[in-house]
């Protein structure tokens, strides 16, 4: 009985050993898996979670959709229930929006999410990339509240089957930054218009082609000019000198900063995201024409573009119908009116099938065929207030993403269904 | 709610337990009741408390009409080398009696009291298990899911109706861990499962407890002879008929069925190993049943590849040998052989020193560190994702009282078999952990209190019944939360699935006979009825 006694109080030891290494579990390695636990928690929270476009049409309902289509096209905004994209909604759900009770544990705030997306256009703008073999983007904001309506990027990921995929199709390019090309004039332009407008309208310059500072496409000789000459020609000696006359290189850089062109927290719900670059300290002229060291993302230009529509007001891009639009005036409304004047005859050369002005832009690559971008903004009564920015990745230029972004707003936009 | 309520009732069950059995500690010796031919009956020398009357569940029955239900209680006082007696008739009744050394009569203070708390014991129990079954339906909906618990409280009631004087305490724990396996069981089956499984563990339970009522179980050796045969006979099925699962080869189909040999063999060698009373072995004997039979069954572990097998088969073991080998030589060569042998699992199963490689991380991790959880398993994606997974259930998502909406552990493997501690913890909250621990340290307390009044057989089986237990639940709840570098093991009393019941359910009835005693009954003149 003495040796059963010995047993049963080593196994009572045991038992109270064993309770102090429970207690130190919980104590030292929950503590250390505290961030991942988030992440582990939160896949089951997503189960429970539902996410719609604009019109309440389910684009995760706590699986991901049957359609791929919807999958890829939406990948880089919700995400997927490994936390690959930091700023994504559900690795946002699984993070922010997740809160931790000491005693029920883990709780979500939000069952369901409402997205300013439009399903039916972001699956258009991404069928489109897709079939003309393009990387880049398209960004559809509406420029009086803010809203992201649009925001689809190529290559893309099936969260359905994520092993299959291309090398950078985990990065969305509307936030990512590439030389602006002559997308970036409007913005030389502006600043030169809120420094002094009637120094920058009496502007007058003649190119010739080149000059000792830059030379235009294809040495294209576009004679005299005014500011509104140089934005319609894109004429890079132009608006060199236009800069050069107007501005320092510190005034461009601030006023760069100042219209939020350089922002990471775009879109402003899901903040981080990667901030454009722009130091005109490096080459005035190049940078004012958009190359040197310029680095943009599509969203910013797509947003100071929509300004430029609304009368200046600059509105804060979401994704989230709940965020309160955050309007704010970057530009003058004389300033804002003299460039869309002046762009419209570029937009009208696009084909676009309603009232509207934009800007294309080729950026040049030293080792690579160039980028190509193309930005308008709907002005018509009869049309939504979009502004849509196309951008393709060393596409070989502008008339790419003109051509792609015609036919994305006159068949989706303003007419017809998705087939 | 449901879950605060259940943690007081749990406290409440405990403390009450806890202090019925404080009390009772030393209500245990009785008398040597002989019969006419001398043949022991009652041995209060082992500490058995005598009751006399015309009770059908008296020790002793005396046919006398005129005699009480309870006439006379006897037990021996060491301590005053006193037989102390109680009559409601103040007068011992009339049975030969064999005292120690030579005894004096006393009256005592009246004991009755002591029986009258016990009660409280199941009393509280079956609330729990009310609470549970209120809880159960509350959340499915399905008066089938009632259907376990009811079979729980039969069993709890009539484990109580057995005799006046006992409380049954193991029966309480095994019914209260039992409510967890229907949790557990529920998670991915059907209420008819969860009443199926227990009533396999209250069967198995009962047929163990009825077994070992019989005298001749204890005298002669007619389990070990059925247990060795029944254990070859499945670890031959086994290694004919099993097929891989997640690298090990303990899983047998048959039909539709399918099910763990190595789940019975261990209860099955536990009682190969117990030596009967009054039966000397040869050598011969000691042989086979001590080197050969357990060689077969280590070998049998090694070759399907269960090391939580092999483990508890060498705990079992070694307990046995300590525990009635007397040559404290041999009993240390062997505990170093064992020590050496955990080592050569590492050597031989590949799998099993990758783990061990990664729980203990790398060279400069602590065993403190190491025993909390360093290492690679900090992941919850990749290798020890489990351990990881239900550690995140467990203490960050269960918080203090359960998180019934979310599930961390949805999809991962065996989420309600190796890891159902951390399932439990992650519904109930994880205080539960502690009142599971707090559980087995009754059923410790209880049956150690309990086993002075049985013969040297029985203790010794309940010894290695304990131990099996007890380290099953070490393994399952270690290798759930990373102290162990061991998965596969199923917790006793609370993972899902039918196998486990086949043992653990004989270990507890086994641990309940522990606590009942038997009646001997003789006529007045003193002859066998």
């Amino acid at each position: 009985m003495r040796r059963i006694k010995a047993l049963f109080l080593a196994l009572g030891i045991c038992l109270a050993g064993f309770t102090c290494c429970l207690l130190g579990v919980m104590v030292r390695q929950a503590k250390e898996l505290r961030e991942q636990a988030r992440i582990s928690v939160g896949t089951g929270l997503l189960e429970q979670l539902t996410i719609t476009d604009r019109s309440g049409t389910p684009i995760y309902d706590g699986s991901y959709s049957e359609e791929e289509l919807t999958r890829r096209s939406t990948f880089h905004i919700i995400g997927d229930l490994h936390g690959s994209l930091p700023n994504a909604v559900l690795t946002w759900q699984q993070t922010e929006a997740t809160t931790l009770s000491f005693l029920t544990g883990f709780r979500s705030e939000a069952q369901t999410i409402q997205l300013t997306l439009d399903l039916r256009l972001q699956n258009a703008a991404y069928s489109l990339l897709q079939d003309g073999g393009y990387r880049g983007t398209v960004v559809v904001l509406d420029y009086t509240t803010g809203d992201v309506l649009v925001m689809a990027s190529t290559p893309s990921v099936d969260a359905e089957n994520p092993d299959n995929y291309e090398d950078g199709s985990f990065l969305c390019k509307a936030l990512l930054a590439y030389a602006p090309g002559s997308t970036m004039k409007a913005v030389t332009a502006a600043a030169g218009l809120e420094k002094d407008a009637a120094a920058a309208e009496a502007f007058a310059y003649t190119c010739g082609g080149f000059d000792d500072y830059a030379r235009c496409a294809d040495t294209t000789a576009h004679g005299v000019q005014h500011l509104r000459d140089i934005l319609i020609h894109s004429c890079n000696c132009g608006i060199g000198a236009f800069a050069r006359a107007l501005l320092s290189p510190e005034e461009l850089n601030e006023f760069a900063q100042s219209v939020h062109l350089l922002d990471a927290d775009i879109p402003c719900d899901f903040p981080g995201q990667a901030s454009g670059h722009l130091d005109a300290e490096d080459d005035l002229t190049w940078s004012a024409i958009g190359q040197s060291t310029d680095l943009l993302t599509p969203i910013s230009l797509c947003a100071f573009y929509g300004a430029i529509a609304n009368q200046g007001v600059w509105v804060a891009p979401h994704l989230l119908t709940d965020t309160e639009p955050v309007g704010e005036c970057i530009i003058e409304q004389t300033t804002a009116q003299y460039l869309a004047d002046a762009l419209m005859p570029v937009a009208a050369n696009a084909g676009i099938a309603c009232s509207a002005f934009g800007k294309t832009g080729t950026a040049e690559l030293d080792d690579a065929p160039p980028h190509g971008w193309f930005i308008i903004s709907l002005t018509d009564e009869q049309a939504p207030p979009y502004t849509i920015a196309v951008f393709l990745e060393n596409c070989g230029g502008a008339s790419y993403a003109k051509a792609l972004l015609a036919a994305f707003t006159n068949q989706y936009l303003l007419g017809g269904d998705v087939s | 709610m449901h879950n605060f309520l259940q943690y007081l009732m749990l406290a409440s069950f405990l403390a009450c337990s806890f202090f019925v059995l404080y009390r009772r500690r030393t209500v245990r010796y009785g008398l040597i009741v002989r019969d006419e031919q001398g043949t022991v009956l009652a041995d209060g020398r082992q500490g058995l408390e005598t009751t006399f009357g015309r009770s059908r569940n008296a020790d002793v029955r005396l046919r006398d009409p005129t005699l009480s239900r309870q006439q006379a209680v006897f037990r021996y006082d060491a301590k005053s080398n006193q037989i102390i007696a109680w009559s409601k008739a103040g007068e011992a009744g009339a049975a030969r009696v064999v005292p120690h050394n030579s005894p004096r009569f006393s009256l005592p203070r009246a004991f009755s009291a002591a029986y009258a708390y016990g009660s409280l014991v199941p009393i509280l129990a079956a609330g729990f298990l009310l609470l549970r079954m209120i809880g159960a339906y509350g959340e499915f909906r399905d008066l089938t899911v009632l259907l376990p618990f009811c079979i729980l409280l039969v069993y709890l009631i009539l484990s109580t109706a057995v005799r006046v004087d006992h409380v049954p305490v193991a029966e309480a724990v095994m019914s209260i861990l039992l409510t967890y396996y229907v949790d557990a069981t529920l998670y991915l089956g059907t209420p008819v499962e969860a009443a199926v499984g227990v009533g396999l563990y209250t069967g198995c339970a009962i047929l163990a407890y009825w077994v070992l009522r019989f005298h001749f179980c204890e005298t002669r050796p007619v389990l070990r002879t059925v247990a060795v045969g029944a254990a070859l006979a499945l670890i031959c099925l086994n290694l004919l008929l099993a097929s891989d699962v997640n690298g090990s080869y303990n899983w047998v189909r048959l039909g539709s069925v399918s099910f763990q040999p190595s789940e019975a063999i261990k209860v099955l060698f536990a009682f190969a190993l117990v030596n009967p009373v009054r039966v000397s072995l040869t050598k011969w004997h000691k042989i086979l049943y001590f080197a050969v039979f357990p060689a077969i069954c280590f070998g049998y572990a090694l070759l399907i590849r269960d090391v939580g097998c092999l483990l508890q088969l060498g705990v079992i073991y070694l307990a046995a040998i300590v525990l009635q080998e007397d040559n404290p030589l041999i009993s240390l060569c062997l505990i170093a052989f064992a020590i050496a042998g955990c080592k050569l699992v590492l050597l031989v199963s590949s799998t099993a020193a990758s783990r061990y490689l990664g729980w203990r991380g790398n060279a400069e991790t602590s065993i403190w560190a190491a025993l909390t959880g360093a290492g690679a398993f900090q992941s919850p994606y990749h290798y020890g994702y489990q351990s990881t997974r239900a550690t995140i259930a467990a203490f960050q998502n269960g918080g203090l009282l359960g998180n019934g909406s979310i599930d961390v552990l949805d999809g991962v493997l065996a989420a309600n078999s190796d890891l159902v501690t951390g399932l439990l913890a992650q519904k109930h909250g994880w205080p539960l952990l502690l009142f599971l621990l707090l559980l087995y340290g009754l059923l410790l307390y209880s049956v150690m209190q309990a086993m002075g009044q049985k013969s040297k057989f029985q203790q010794t089986l309940t010894a290695l019944s304990m131990t099996l237990m007890v380290f099953a639940m070490l393994l399952n709840t270690g290798g759930t939360f990373g102290i162990i570098a061991l998965t596969g093991v199923v917790n006793p009393a609370l993972s899902d699935g039918m196998s486990a019941a086949l043992c653990y359910g004989t270990c507890f009835g086994i641990l309940a006979s522990s606590g009942l005693r038997r009646s001997y009954r003789v006529n007045l003149k003193g002859e066998s009825v």
